[in-house]
């Protein structure tokens, strides 16, 4: 984005807006230099409106966000940042999710009222700010377009949980946004809290009690009415809004990019989907590197000009610099952007690839393999895992803070445990486009009453040189109705989604782990998962061969 | 050791070079190894005169004589890790005839080679927190206390600080090993087949009665127990201490003491004491020594030992007779260790230990001109002549 004349922007700030039960709600206008009528861009946001850094990330600009909404206001918007309800300026409680509905329909009413409103509205933001539009817009607030990046949604596939495997983000979020202003990220000792058992009491180590940790973990069940503020899939169906979508395949919000998406297909309205090779900070702010693989200048976005692009074609009409509807997804591997459209789910066929071994798979030096065929073995592998020392989902990981970490995507450190059954594919003679969400048929016999199984999916380069993470499914045994301790039980996962290509002479590699911690939550393999507070050894056994379903099914693309 | 030849490949020209620039995987069964450093595109003189036998530690002019270390006058700090080149350790034993002896202190952590100046909490999947510790503000209290006369917390403090493992402690005694530790055999054995974690290896304290009883292995080098060095770079990168991925090969042997009801402390350097037979000219043995704890984790006490069985005599070689069994000793781990109840001991043979170790090719030809490689298939003895053991310097119970 070029230099912007921000000088003369006309600001408002603190402007009081009384929600539907009275609450006085806090929102920062800012208004284009000149006098007129403007489309207005709405964004509610727990992280505070003005203050708070330009954008997370591993590039921190310590501007303030207030300039970001000044270059939109300079290209003829009318900016009106929220804090939602009692965070910064606004008053009342902060309840995630509860509240943004109605609050963003009075928002919206204020707004349209504006002397200086044309009558076009739209809505953005980025994580919980992308789920306050979205349940605004599902509430009946009058928004035109929206524009939702990295949104916070899809209960049950890592809200608070996948597969019941409990995400420990959460906390890490709940953080943040306790008290009224934007907490210091790394100030608490994180590696203790992690390890502070039993789960419940979590919050406790972390010194908050002003956090909804507690709640959210006693409505595990995502079909419980506690999630109701975030089943809003109906509603958007039919509420024909034009949306913008940015997500990211590392993006811990790829799956609720994926929930409201395709909610707002279904209303009819155009929509558009982008998803680059971004983890959920380079999501924010793009980088040519994330986890330390180089995907090259051309896999950034200027996030800013293409959101005030899309506003421009939905809300004033300018197309000349906004295409049509579509779908651009950035193939890795083959590190280029695709054009397509509709959510990537296309398949030509599927390859499956069968789990094979000695016995002996433990590690990237044992004899795990993914064969073309299925093998007829009576092998069996064995991953014995002890939760007092949990297998670690990054190398030297210390906290969540953008301070103290950046994503890591190789996974070497996570193959060399012995905890982690490792299958690789012989190098492929041939290049291979998957593209879609890769499932996994998986046979096991856990020895306890519990345990976590974590399925990772890899890229592993010629001679073993680098180990691309590319997906991940989750699943905690005893979320699953027909699991017996002690007895065989074949579990089809689905992963996320990917599109990559896989060179020749690289192999497909399944990674079996016990734990991915702290991402997720220790599994202590006792009978209460949140209060237990000893651990306890489990012994979970792959069974493959013919009468036990083990395999990997790639959709692939000719 | 081919592991020299990513140092060289570091330290070549004036500035540090990018070791991980050459196509190691790519080269590095590839033989002759005289000419290694050419395949790889090094231009380093070091890797020739290795080869040539110029720079190896087993000649004479390569450690210092009695009379110069008796020399030595300054307060000397050694700071090692239990996971780094424990040469370290014995350059404190050696430093000991010193004049400076008892101003000299030792630092022995749970880290590896880069924790010598920043530890890590976790390493290798082991959570070592306890042992972390600011070492700049440990060598500015040393430096202080004999360049500034500084009476500072070092000043009466006794001269080793070394961190005891499984009992997750520091130790701060007058003098490291523990001087009352005394060594205590415990004798290989099994039901004839130590192959793997899933072999019968046992090590016990009776010495064996019976006649022939042994255990025997192939190493093909054509497929080398790997170490989990990352070949793009051939560098270690926090490699995991738990060995249960070499010791589940069907050519390492495994041999576990019983299960500790009481806690084993032991302090010193292991020995070992091998009777060997090889089907070759030469064959390589390398051992380790595992703390198992009881959820199944085998976690290596200090690193590898090794002896090239030529050399087992001295720096002369001297080729073995196909089917000879040999009395070999090997100079093993410095450790600093507590065995705690429900744990066990656990010794690790194998002949193969690639890439820090070039492959003995088995044929007796020079290590760098060698280009055929024969699998070797060698044999521990466990009878009553020939009763291969491994010495472990036992602190006694009671013993301060």
């Amino acid at each position: 984005m070029h230099f912007l004349d921000t000088s003369r922007i006309r600001v408002r700030l603190d402007q009081q807006i009384s929600a539907a039960d009275g609450t006085q709600l806090s929102v920062d206008l800012y208004l284009p230099a000149d006098n007129g009528k403007y489309p207005v861009l709405l964004h509610r946001t727990a992280s505070d409106n003005n203050r708070s850094p330009r954008m997370a990330g591993s590039v921190q600009l310590q501007t303030a966000v207030a300039d970001r909404w000044k270059a939109y206001a300079a290209q003829g918007f009318i900016v009106a940042t929220a804090d939602v309800r009692g965070r910064g300026d606004s008053e009342g409680g902060f309840v995630p999710f509860v509240h943004e509905g109605l609050d963003g329909v009075a928002t919206v009413d204020w707004l349209r009222s504006l002397p200086e409103a044309d009558g076009n509205v739209g809505a953005f933001g980025t994580g919980y700010a992308a789920f306050c539009a979205w349940s605004a817009i599902a509430a009946g607030a009058a928004i035109d377009a929206v524009a939702s990046v990295s949104p916070f949604g899809a209960v049950g596939e890592g809200l608070p949980h996948r597969g019941g495997a409990v995400r420990l983000d959460w906390l890490f979020w709940m953080h943040l946004t306790g008290g009224r202003m934007l907490q210091p990220a790394a100030l608490p000792p994180w590696p203790q809290v992690h390890r502070h058992l039993p789960l419940k009491s979590m919050d406790e180590a972390l010194g908050r009690s002003d956090v909804p940790w507690k709640a959210w973990l006693e409505h595990l069940d995502v079909t419980d009415p506690f999630w109701a503020p975030l089943d809003l899939a109906e509603r958007l169906a039919r509420r024909p809004v034009s949306g913008l979508h940015i997500t990211g395949w590392w993006d811990a919000q790829l799956a609720g990019a994926r929930y409201y998406y395709e909610a707002a297909r279904r209303s009819g309205a155009p929509q558009s989907l982008i998803i680059g090779p971004w983890d959920s900070a380079a999501v924010r702010r793009s980088t040519p590197v994330v986890g330390g693989f180089e995907f090259g200048l051309r896999s950034m976005i200027e996030l800013d000009e293409i959101l005030v692009q899309f506003f421009a074609a939905q809300l004033r009409g300018d197309t000349t610099r906004w295409a049509n509807a579509s779908t651009q997804c950035f193939v890795t591997g083959r590190n280029e952007w695709v054009e397509g459209d509709g959510w990537p789910t296309r398949t030509d066929a599927v390859r499956e690839l069968y789990l094979a071994s000695e016995g002996s798979a433990n590690t990237r030096r044992g004899d795990g393999s993914l064969s073309e065929t299925t093998v007829i073995s009576r092998a069996t592998d064995e991953i014995v895992y002890n939760p007092a020392v949990p297998v670690e989902f990054q190398s030297n990981f210390r906290s969540f803070a953008a301070s103290e970490w950046s994503l890591g995507l190789d996974q070497g450190h996570l193959t060399a445990r012995d905890e982690a059954i490792v299958y690789t594919s012989a190098p492929l003679a041939e290049p291979l486009t998957a593209w879609g969400r890769p499932t996994v048929t998986i046979t096991v016999q856990c020895s306890t009453v519990d345990a976590d199984l974590y399925i990772l999916l890899s890229d592993v380069f010629p001679l073993g040189s680098r180990d691309l993470h590319l997906s991940h499914a989750a699943m905690r045994l005893a979320a699953l109705p027909d699991f017996t301790p002690k007895e065989p039980l074949a579990i089809t996962l689905e992963m996320d989604e990917i599109a990559h290509d896989f060179l020749a002479g690289h192999s497909v590699r399944l990674t079996v782990v016990p734990s991915l911690f702290p991402a997720y939550a220790r599994n202590l393999h006792q009978k209460d998962y949140l209060n237990a507070t000893s651990p306890v050894l489990s012994t979970i056994t792959v069974l493959h061969g013919a009468a036990n379903k083990g395999s990997l099914r790639l959709p692939v693309v000719k | 050791m081919q592991y020299w030849l990513w140092w060289m490949a570091l330290v070549t020209g004036r500035t540090n070079q990018n070791a991980g620039a050459p196509s190691w995987e790519d080269q590095m069964l590839s033989m002759p190894l005289r000419t290694l450093d050419a395949r790889l595109g090094l231009k380093t003189s070091a890797w020739q005169l290795y080869a040539a036998g110029a720079m190896d530690y087993l000649s004479p002019d390569f450690a210092l004589t009695e009379d110069q270390v008796r020399a030595i006058d300054v307060p000397v700090l050694l700071t090692v890790g239990w996971w780094d080149d424990q040469e370290t350790m014995f350059a404190w034993r050696v430093l000991q005839k010193a004049r400076s002896a008892s101003q000299c202190r030792l630092l022995i952590g749970a880290w590896d080679h880069a924790g010598n100046s920043a530890p890590r909490a976790v390493l290798g999947g082991l959570d070592v927190a306890a042992s972390v510790l600011e070492i700049p503000v440990y060598l500015e209290r040393f430096l202080a206390l004999h360049l500034k006369s500084e009476i500072n917390e070092l000043a009466g403090a006794p001269r080793c600080h070394v961190f005891q493992t499984g009992a997750h402690r520091w130790d701060d005694i007058d003098d490291w090993p523990h001087p009352e530790a005394i060594e205590i055999p415990f004798y290989f054995a099994s039901q004839g087949d130590a192959r793997s974690l899933r072999g019968n290896g046992q090590l016990v304290r009776e010495p064996p009665r019976g006649g022939a009883s042994s255990d025997s292995f192939t190493f093909d080098p054509s497929h080398p127990a790997r170490d989990m060095t990352n070949m793009a770079v051939f560098a270690w990168s926090d490699p995991p201490l738990d060995i249960r991925y070499l010791l589940r090969r069907k050519d390492v042997l495994v041999y576990d003491t019983e299960v500790a009801s009481t806690p084993l402390s032991i302090s010193g350097r292991v020995r070992y004491t091998l009777f060997v037979a090889s089907d070759r000219v030469d064959t390589d043995l390398f051992t380790w020594i595992c703390d198992v704890h009881p959820d199944g984790r085998s976690v290596v006490l200090g690193g590898d030992c090794s002896l090239r069985l030529s050399y087992r005599e001295g720096p002369e070689p001297r080729l073995l007779t196909p089917g000879d069994v040999v009395e070999v000793q090997l100079a093993g781990q410095w450790v600093h260790h507590v065995l705690l109840p429900g744990h066990r001991l656990r010794i690790g043979v194998a002949s193969g230990n690639f890439p820090t170790y070039a492959r003995n090719t088995g044929t007796g030809e020079s290590w760098a001109d060698a280009i055929d490689a024969l699998p070797q298939t060698n044999v521990i003895y466990h009878s009553a002549s020939r009763y291969s053991h491994v010495l472990l310097p036992v602190v006694p119970v009671g013993s301060a």
